[in-house]
């Protein structure tokens, strides 16, 4: 598991390193840019931990789920529409929320 | 071509999930999978309720079109590219998990005890499974970014708010997995 994830993000790193250096332009003629992101803590320390919470007791973060959903596990449409409803909170709770 | 129908190693599998980050570059999108869960409820009119959900929803269907093709993958992964062959768990979480009373554990893609249909509908396997997913879809939004858009595209860019909510992420699953699943599971 840690191999997966390391090498990933290490090709990942030198892939959007050269990305970047390169100036390499994607498709439609465009420079690549990655959007940065926000910089703050809060947000990304709780609200990690909280997906980390679901993310353990499902056994699926969102890309697999849907994934698993291929392989057969129809159940796993329960999951799916409980993070709509949790993406759907998140909205609605948003400015009263840390970030 | 025995090989193809086991388990990937990782420095295939780890790998191709950077390759998909970089095609989705290349095409001038980004790679990040629960994007998808706000664009559902925009889908759905949750624009109605929350700023939040009022955005150009259509501009993002190419993602929803990933989502299609990782259900299809996940189809032909078991379908043509599995020989059934057991993954390749620690022994010691093989048997943490056989106390915890997940019998297949590595032999089956998720725990029955959990998934199959009879527990899933069971008060406490449905609480489970609403729980679990309502924790993923709010973390990963008000963390900005789920596995894919933090751990893989955030890192790469050398993001440190990435960082920060991939050390939550652990954070988060390793109380999970050591505190409370025991707790919920041996109750």
């Amino acid at each position: 598991m840690y191999g997966i994830i390391g090498s990933a993000v290490v090709l990942g790193a030198i892939s959007v390193w050269a990305i970047k250096k390169f100036r390499v332009k994607s498709i439609e003629d465009q420079e690549i840019v990655l959007p940065p992101k926000n910089k703050s803590y809060a947000r990304y320390i709780l609200g990690g931990s909280i997906f980390g919470l679901g993310w353990a007791l499902a056994g699926a973060c969102p890309g697999p789920m849907y994934i698993l959903l291929g392989t057969g596990v129809f159940s796993m449409l329960i999951v799916i529409a409980a993070a709509m409803l949790g993406t759907f909170a998140y909205g609605l709770l948003r400015d009263k929320l840390p970030h | 071509m025995d090989s193809i129908l086991q388990p990937w190693p990782w420095y295939v599998s780890g790998p191709l999930i950077t390759l998909v980050m970089v095609f989705l570059l290349y095409f001038g999108k980004t790679f990040g999978m629960s994007s998808n869960l706000r664009t559902l409820c925009s889908i759905g009119g949750a624009g109605k309720y929350s700023d939040f959900f009022k955005f150009d929803w259509k501009a993002q269907r190419w993602n929803l079109t990933v989502v299609l093709g990782a259900i299809i993958g996940g189809f032909i992964a078991v379908t043509f590219l599995s020989d059934g062959s057991v993954m390749d768990l620690n022994p010691e979480t093989v048997k943490d998990l056989k106390e915890l009373g997940f019998e297949n554990a590595g032999t089956s893609l998720l725990p029955g005890e959990i998934y199959d249909w009879n527990n899933a509908l069971s008060l406490k396997g449905l609480a489970i499974l609403i729980v679990a997913g309502f924790l993923v879809g709010f973390g990963t939004r008000y963390a900005g970014g789920c596995t894919s858009g933090h751990a893989i595209t955030g890192l790469s860019n050398l993001q440190l708010p990435s960082l920060i909510a991939v050390i939550g992420f652990f954070v988060g699953g390793l109380i999970m997995t050591h505190f409370l699943i025991p707790l919920i599971f041996t109750a």
